[in-house]
């Protein structure tokens, strides 16, 4: 009788089977690579914004620092968005009338708020306290990057568990003298390591590693 | 293990058959068409059934979507009573699954020649039935959705399963079980694959067999890989039977609820499980054997040897219930006193605690007499109740457990809702969706293996007669016996 | 998880208050009469506020959330910072009496009720209406707007239609206008109901609660010619008789005596146990018929039927005039003979009644003998004459005028009024919050009476049964909504200040007499105006604005209490009063205040709904409560229902059970059968005020009880319970000693409080913060506030009753209780059983994803975001006090109700473990705070909600690294240990045995 497969069916079908076994090792793989890719947690995006507001300008032009608008940084858990009187006062002169500032003057009319749209974004049950950041000596910056350079901010890091857990299990490197707090770019003093400054800040700010789960998740 | 010992010394005896296979049958070609034939008979009967267990499954698949739509609370569950049903048809069906495994690779390594017959239809059986005791664990989670997390990867939040509790070794023992399981059953299967496709009728048939049997040609080379490949599968196994009910039994023991911590555990399951394994082997071939017309093949020798495990395992379990009972009185401790010697015999669901206990240490009593190891109806029923009651015997481990702890206050009843019958039903039916699928399309019993005992044993026969060549007159009708009337 | 709802609220908060938008929405999308919860509209209004879209709720943990909003504050308010609560003081009034309260407010929008430290009738504490009224404010049930017949109005169309009323115009005389109001102490009420009368001479008031507490003043009109009230000292009372009162569970300034009470009790302990300086152990005597929180603190509880009280009282009053002979008084010695024939009939042994007797008069001037708050004016007569022969009057007991507007007169009596309305006196009836429809006497028909008043006008906060046989409604003011004063129980006069503005379109009562006092006739004058004017009217015409801000940042006025009377009793009044005091056969009928929903007002409070009794343990429902042997005799079990026949009048009620009820009573809580437009109460229980009569509001009988057969067997009514087995089985989770033992063997629990050997070398839990508590069963009554308090701030779901039936209730924080001793004359003893935190916990090692694990400062933690609910844990705890969302409980919920939802607290999702976590929010943003000063945590700056809430401060928490700190000293007591201490979990919580001190000459008996 007539053969049943051609001389290739033995290739294909071996091939067939690699390449099974591959997609079962692969998918797996590939699906951890993604997760840790930029893309897939939204670092670089641009982000538009109702106004838009340039930290460039006010940050490194004015050198306005951060603590003018985001006020309750030092104090409460949310550092805190500026309501829409504080843009007042410098900007009566300027640019209060032009076309961009819509939104600012009609929120000032009816008092109801300017809707901005969030850049870093934690998950609900993530209790992130900012003032204890700060007073514990870590910048603005280590989160936020250079703000001072972005036209509209812009999520610089991961934000992902681990992301935060390196920091908390190894705190020394990323910490600087307070009054460092939100300046831009800020380097240790030359001859210091990051590392070898940051176990003295540790010692004088009382840093512990805070790996207990319901220091964030409560 | 005794009852391989056991089982050699029934072939020597003459009333029975004593051999694993008849000699009525034709040539090698006339054995295998009789044994593809259901392959390629239509039959009503099949449809009908296959239509039923297809319902039931939908039933399944009803129970489980509204599970995960809802939430557990559409279950009986409560506190404290947070385990029942699913956790219970969880174990009942991987104990199902251990009977397979168990009857191939086991017995292959004791050189048990007759489980030939038997084991692709166990093997079968026990697949299936981890496909089941699969599913439960994960519809049972509060957040199914995020089962991976019990899996060990290296994950963005640098957070890693907890390796000191038995679940995330259950993932892994069930997970190997089944692939280990899977590659087993279908190597065995090859061979009659391939006989399959050189005896399908039309071209299409022939292509899809041809494809599952991989090139199979029967090459003197192809066997000797095969059966190596075959040995080397059924070592790997055989430790599985061991460990994967040991790893289950863990899920209660390391807790210390009285009722779960106790250390006679592993062995008292995996006997538990190879016990209803074998019960519902022999609840699933008696049907096949009668309906196929298989006497011949699956003769009443390994009805008699299957009887007798079940007997061996049975009193073995029955042992262990006396030791749980005696060590919970004997530790004095008044917690594991209330839950055995209170709660279970005298508790609300006393009347099913009773029920499995008599079922599971009196019926197997029945096979110390060969009549009933051999009479279809009584190992029949027998095995159906036993396969009842082994679900009632991880219920009564369970929910008993759980209603009644240490504190009183918190002591409350279970009952089950629609969707925890539902899901044990339903498991039923997608069983045997499976199960019928099985039978329709797959060579069911290893042909192969049949011809390749059959031949063995009267190679056997032919020996001794040559031996005994001077006075062939009354020569060796024990022998004689063994061969058909040409090669007589 | 849903908690992202929660995000977006406190964002969004400040400026939904803000937004009259809403409110208005609010009127316009319902349809009149409509209470549902709010849906479409809201939904809307809410996503316009806070743009967190709905999809966010249903995200899993991993997954990231779409893009959200942030909204800053248009305008900033000063005194506020985003993510800090605030705390403003106010005061709640419940039967008439404030209690000071601060309540937590985030972003203007109030979470949690505490009490008030500085306030005299909470000294600290709240009690479960306080702690589940912020709920109320919340209710989506809650009546939306005024309305006349079906059509919607507004609060002016309501004012003005008012005065347009027959009686009521300008100018009239007021014949004609009557008012309903409740009971009430408040100052500037009382100032508003002058005016009125002033304007109107012929208007008439009336006062009606079914709980008016009248029977103390009236008793007192009589025998010390003036209507007073009793007040008690409980700190210096070495014996205390309470006569069927639940002075420490319920009723006015039950929080502060139950404060006094325990802390005396527990300087006892520690003092007789050589631990200590400080007085003697007090000694507490009940006589009831029903338990009462009270009653199980007690170190001799009599077991007599409420009706049988008096008897009691009497034969003991007979008992302590003869030991007091001669120093009795004149006048007592006349008295004996009134008191024989109601005495020789006395339930009580014998030899109870002198040894009691004795006791009292060894410790006279400083004993207080208290009647029961609804007890007959026999009672309180007794009681009354008790202190007198005593000599406690002056010392442990004084009185003081009722601060109740009236109390004593006959404007409390609501049978003048129906009679009027059934005359066709009443032209207009204008009603002011209470539920006369529902809850008056069934003998009166009110509502019936009702048809026949031409103008009928309803002020409350639901359209209930009251509301719908009236022709207007207008919505009241939720207190968190309102301006007002009103009189603790001692007089201090408490401010009541608004911590919102008003969700919807409603007045308080006092602005409804605003529209009669006037100026303003359209409704416009404001509480607050009004207030601040009566202040200045009170100050002499001087008004100190800073004063005043103090005063409302204080939210009392100090120095206000009601002058102190010691008034000599006049004897011969006596024995007129003793003829209410009566002796039936046949079986009982007790009608009681109910623990949760108190009269009904309560009702549609699902938290109080779902708290279980503190005696039963049934959660929505009341039954008709009995003893074994009188169910025996009447051959019925719990759940049976049966049919309650009394004059006439039938109710059929399901049985209940209860070890240590009286006997040949039946014991039915009032408030339930509710049948208004509130979703959440309607249908709930049955209506005991169908069986209450104007003559005997609280002992009525004999009831003929039948059970009811449907189809041959006995109809069942399912009780859902959170508590099915009540006897120890032998097992060392409660340990008791009576004082004497206690001093005899100081280290009776040394057993149960030693550190189990281990295998596994333990933790370093030395260093930092370390946070344990302990309870103390001495003091613990089990009223629940602490239950109610822990839902409150760990935003804990309800579940309803089917949940409850299938034990399925959320509560972090249960109240177990057992019954011990003879099962005819048993004792109660209530254990709040919550996580143990254990540092060997069975919990966490089982958990395959490490979602429970521990933290370096001793917390047991629960990560609800990395749990896939497996519940193992739960199954491995010995404690059982894990808790499962089996659905998304907190999806289900109207908006309004999330908005209660504390932000500090992540909103479970479905299929998530919970349990207690130490109130671990409350201990990191203290941890915080601490650090930001650059220094350590303070002894007593972490206080978990249920020990903030707890009455007798029967829980205390605390880092035992702190050598000098509470929660030490609490931990060292000899008679602390921990439950089920052989498995050596080694809990973080430890309980300290309870200790009585029963009475030498009572050995053997109850």
């Amino acid at each position: 009788m007539a053969s049943l497969f051609t001389r290739r069916a033995t290739t294909r079908l071996r091939l067939a089977i690699v390449l099974a076994i591959a997609a079962m090792v692969g998918v797996p793989l590939f699906l951890m690579g993604w997760v840790r890719t930029p893309l897939e947690r939204g670092e670089f995006q641009h982000i538009s914004q109702p106004v838009p507001f340039s930290h460039q300008i006010h940050v490194s032009g004015l050198r306005i620092d951060c603590r003018y608008c985001h006020y309750t940084v030092e104090r409460a858990a949310s550092a805190g968005m500026p309501s829409t009187a504080t843009c007042v006062p410098c900007h009566k002169q300027v640019w209060l009338d032009g076309s961009w500032f819509a939104p600012v003057r009609q929120s000032l009319a009816s008092g109801t708020p300017i809707q901005w749209n969030r850049v870093n974004q934690l998950p609900g049950f993530v209790y992130f306290d900012h003032a204890i950041h700060v007073n514990k000596g870590v910048g603005c910056e280590s989160c936020h990057g250079r703000v001072d350079t972005m036209t509209t901010a812009v999520q610089v890091e991961p934000l992902t568990m681990g992301w935060c857990l390196d920091c908390h299990r190894q705190p020394a490197e990323h910490l600087r003298p307070v009054a460092q707090m939100t300046a831009m770019g800020w380097q240790p003093p030359a001859g210091r390591s990051r590392t070898a400054l940051g176990r003295e800040l540790m010692q004088r700010y009382h840093v512990r590693r805070m790996t207990d789960c319901t220091d964030c998740h409560r | 293990m005794a009852e391989p010992a056991g089982a050699v010394e029934a072939c020597e005896h003459p009333q029975l058959d004593p051999y694993p296979v008849a000699r009525e049958l034709g040539d090698d070609a006339a054995l295998t068409d009789q044994l593809l034939s259901p392959l390629w008979t239509r039959s009503k009967v099949w449809w009908v059934l296959f239509a039923i267990s297809g319902l039931l499954a939908l039933l399944f698949i009803v129970s489980a979507t509204y599970t995960v739509a809802r939430g557990i609370g559409s279950w009986g569950n409560n506190i404290p009573v947070a385990w029942a049903f699913a956790i219970t048809d969880f174990v009942w069906w991987i104990g199902i699954g251990h009977a397979g495994t168990f009857i191939s690779a086991f017995l292959i390594l004791l050189g048990q020649r007759w489980r030939a017959s038997v084991n692709r239809l166990a093997e079968a059986m026990t697949l299936f039935a981890l496909v089941n005791a699969g599913l439960f664990p994960i519809l049972h989670l509060g957040r199914p959705w995020f089962f991976y997390w019990l899996v060990p990867y290296p994950a963005t939040m640098k957070m890693w399963p907890n390796f000191r509790s038995a679940l995330p070794w259950d993932v892994a023992a069930i997970a190997t079980y089944f692939t280990v399981s899977l590659l087993f059953w279908y190597t065995g299967l090859v061979p009659d694959l391939a006989a399959a496709r050189d005896r399908a009728p039309g071209r299409v048939r022939r292509m899809v067999y041809g494809i599952f049997a991989l090139g199979w040609r029967g090459a003197g080379r192809q066997w000797r890989q095969y059966r190596v490949v075959y040995l080397v599968l059924a070592g790997l196994a055989t430790p599985l039977v061991i460990s994967v009910h040991s790893v289950v039994s863990l899920d209660f023991s390391i807790a210390q609820l009285p009722g779960w911590h106790s250390t006679i555990f592993p062995p008292y399951f995996v006997v538990g499980a190879i016990y209803s394994g074998l019960a519902m082997v022999l609840m699933l071939m008696l049907p096949v054997r009668r309906i196929f017309h298989l006497e011949d093949v699956i003769t009443r020798q390994h009805l008699d040897k299957i009887a007798k495990l079940i007997l061996a395992t049975g009193l073995m379990l029955a042992y262990s219930y006396m030791c749980e009972t005696f060590i919970a009185w004997y530790s004095g401790d008044q917690f594991e006193r209330y839950t055995y010697l209170f709660a279970r015999p005298q508790g609300p669901y006393a009347w099913i605690y009773w029920a499995m206990t008599a079922v599971n240490v009196l019926v197997p009593q029945l096979f110390w007499f060969r009549k009933l190891r051999t009479n279809v109806v009584v190992l029949f029923a027998a095995s159906v109740l036993i396969w009842a009651a082994m679900w009632a015997e991880r219920f009564v481990i369970i929910v008993t457990s759980l209603e009644r702890d240490f504190l009183p206050s918190s002591w409350h009843f279970y009952a089950p809702s629609w969707v925890d019958w539902g899901l044990l039903i339903g498991s039923i039916g997608v069983f045997f969706v499976l199960f019928f699928a099985f039978l329709r399309w797959v060579p069911f019993v290893p042909v192969s293996e049949v011809k390749r005992l059959r031949f063995e044993v009267r190679r056997k026969a032919k020996l001794e007669i040559a031996l005994a060549g001077e006075k062939p007159s009354e020569a060796l009708p024990e022998a004689r016996l063994r061969l058909t009337e040409g090669e007589r | 998880m849903s908690d992202e709802l929660r995000h977006g609220y406190w964002r969004s908060l400040a400026e939904l208050l803000g937004a009259a938008g809403l409110r208005e929405d609010a009127l316009r999308e319902f349809p009149p009469g409509v209470d549902g919860p709010p849906t479409g509209m809201s939904r809307r209004a809410f996503m316009k506020l806070l743009g967190a879209s709905a999809a966010l709720a249903g995200l899993g943990a991993c997954t990231r959330a779409p893009e959200e909003k942030i909204l800053p504050y248009g305008r900033q308010t000063p005194e506020l910072t985003p993510g800090i609560p605030l705390h403003y003081a106010t005061s709640m009034v419940v039967g008439g009496y404030a209690t000071g309260l601060l309540v937590e407010s985030h972003e203007g929008r109030p979470t949690k009720v505490e009490g008030n430290p500085e306030h005299p009738a909470s000294l600290g504490a709240a009690g479960v209406y306080e702690q589940a009224s912020v709920l109320q404010l919340y209710d989506p049930y809650r009546a939306r707007s005024a309305r006349e017949g079906r059509t919607r109005k507004r609060w002016e169309d309501f004012a003005r239609a008012l005065g347009t009323m027959p009686g009521a115009q300008t100018g009239g005389t007021g014949s004609g206008l009557h008012f309903l109001l409740r009971p009430t102490s408040s100052p500037l009420t009382a100032t508003l109901i002058r005016r009125v009368r002033e304007r109107y001479p012929e208007a008439q008031f009336h006062f009606y609660a079914p709980f008016d507490g009248r029977t103390g003043p009236v008793s007192s009109l009589a025998l010390l010619g003036d209507a007073l009230v009793a007040q008690h000292d409980f700190s210096r009372a070495r014996v205390v008789l309470a006569l069927d009162s639940d002075f420490m569970g319920s009723g006015p300034f039950s929080l502060r005596y139950a404060r006094d009470f325990a802390a005396r009790r527990h300087s006892g302990i520690s003092r007789m146990s050589g631990a200590g300086p400080g007085p003697g152990m007090n000694r507490l005597y009940a006589v009831e018929g029903m338990w009462s929180p009270t009653g199980t603190l007690a170190d001799h509880r009599l077991r007599v039927r409420a009706g049988d009280v008096a008897a009691v009282a009497a034969a003991l009053l007979r008992e302590v005039i003869t030991l007091r002979g001669g120093s009795a008084g004149a006048g007592a010695a006349h008295v004996q003979g009134a008191l024989e024939p109601i005495a020789s009939g006395a339930p009580a042994p014998r030899r109870w009644v002198d040894a009691v007797a004795r006791d009292l008069v060894d410790t006279a001037g400083s004993g207080i003998v208290i009647a029961g708050y609804d007890q007959t004016e026999a009672v309180h007569a007794i009681a009354l004459a008790l202190n007198a022969v005593l000599g406690n009057t002056g010392r442990t007991v004084w009185y003081s005028a009722s601060p109740i507007f009236e109390h004593g007169e006959a404007s409390h009596d609501l049978a003048p009024l129906v009679d009027a309305m059934r005359a066709g006196e009443v032209q207009t009836l204008v009603i002011a919050g209470g539920n006369p429809a529902y809850d008056a006497p069934a003998d009166l028909d009110f509502t019936q009476a009702l048809k026949s008043v031409p103008h009928t006008a309803y002020v409350g906060m639901y359209e209930n049964e009251t509301a719908a046989a009236c022709r207007w409604f207008a919505p009241e003011s939720h207190y968190l909504e309102s301006w007002g004063d009103a009189r603790a129980y001692d007089g201090t006069v408490s401010l009541i200040q608004p911590l919102i503005a008003p969700l919807y379109d409603t007045r308080t009562v006092d602005e409804l007499l605003a529209v009669f006092a006037g100026p303003d006739r359209a409704g416009g004058t404001s509480a607050h105006s009004m207030l601040r004017e009566s202040w200045r009217d009170r100050a002499g015409g001087i008004f100190e604005e800073r004063e005043w801000e103090e005063t409302v940042g204080r939210g009392l006025a100090p120095d206000t209490q009601l002058e102190r009377r010691t008034p000599s009793l006049r004897w011969s009044a006596l024995a007129p009063l003793l003829e209410s005091a009566r002796l039936t056969g046949g079986i009982d009928i007790v009608f009681e205040r109910d623990p949760r929903v108190y009269d009904g007002s309560f009702a549609n409070n699902a938290w109080l709904q779902e708290l279980p009794d503190p005696i039963t343990k049934v959660t929505w429902d009341n039954a008709a409560v009995m003893s074994p042997a009188t169910a025996t005799k009447l051959n019925v079990g719990t759940g049976d229902v049966v049919t309650l026949s009394l004059r006439g009048r039938e109710l059929s009620a399901p049985a209940f059970v209860l070890p240590g009820h009286a006997d040949d009573a039946i014991t039915l809580r009032l408030g339930y059968g509710r049948d208004g437009a509130e979703e959440v109460a309607r249908g709930v229980g049955v209506n005991g005020y169908q069986l209450r009569t104007r003559g005997a509001p609280h002992v009525d009988g004999p009831v003929k009880v039948e059970r009811v057969l449907a189809g041959g067997s006995a109809e069942r009514h399912e009780l859902a319970t959170t508590q099915m087995h009540w006897r120890l089985q032998g097992r060392a989770i409660i340990r008791q000693a009576t004082i004497e033992e206690y001093r005899r063997d100081p280290d009776f629990t040394g057993a149960q409080s030693t550190q189990q050997p281990s295998l596994y070398e333990s933790y370093d839990y030395t260093k930092g913060d370390q946070w344990a508590m302990t309870v103390d069963l001495s003091k613990c009554t089990g009223c629940g506030a602490c239950v109610v308090a822990c839902q409150a701030e760990n935003n804990v779901p309800v579940v309803g009753r089917e949940g409850v039936l299938n034990s399925r209730e959320m509560h972090w924080l249960r109240i177990d209780r057992y019954f011990t001793g003879q099962e005819d004359e048993p004792e109660a003893v209530m254990q709040p059983m919550l996580c143990q935190h254990c540092e060997k916990a069975p919990c966490e090692y089982v958990c395959p994803v490490n979602a429970t694990v521990h933290s370096s400062d001793g917390l047991n933690e629960m990560v609800y975001n990395r749990c896939v609910g497996t519940r193992f844990c739960s199954n491995n705890c010995p404690y059982k006090v894990r808790r499962f969302n089996w659905f998304d409980y907190n999806r289900e919920i109207a908006e309004t109700v999330q908005m209660v939802k504390n932000p500090d607290v992540t909103v479970r999702e479905r299929g998530v473990m919970e349990k207690c976590s130490f109130c671990v929010q409350r201990i990191r943003r203290a941890q915080i705070a601490a650090q930001l000063d650059g220094r350590d945590v303070k002894d007593g700056e972490v206080v978990t909600a249920c020990q903030q809430a707890c009455p007798t401060r029967a829980i205390i928490f605390g880092s035992y690294t702190d050598p000098d700190s509470d929660i030490v000293r609490s931990l060292l007591e000899k008679r602390s240990y921990t439950v089920l201490h052989e498995l050596g979990t080694a809990p973080r919580v430890r309980y300290l045995a309870r200790i009585t001190n029963p009475n030498p000459a009572l050995e053997g008996e109850a």
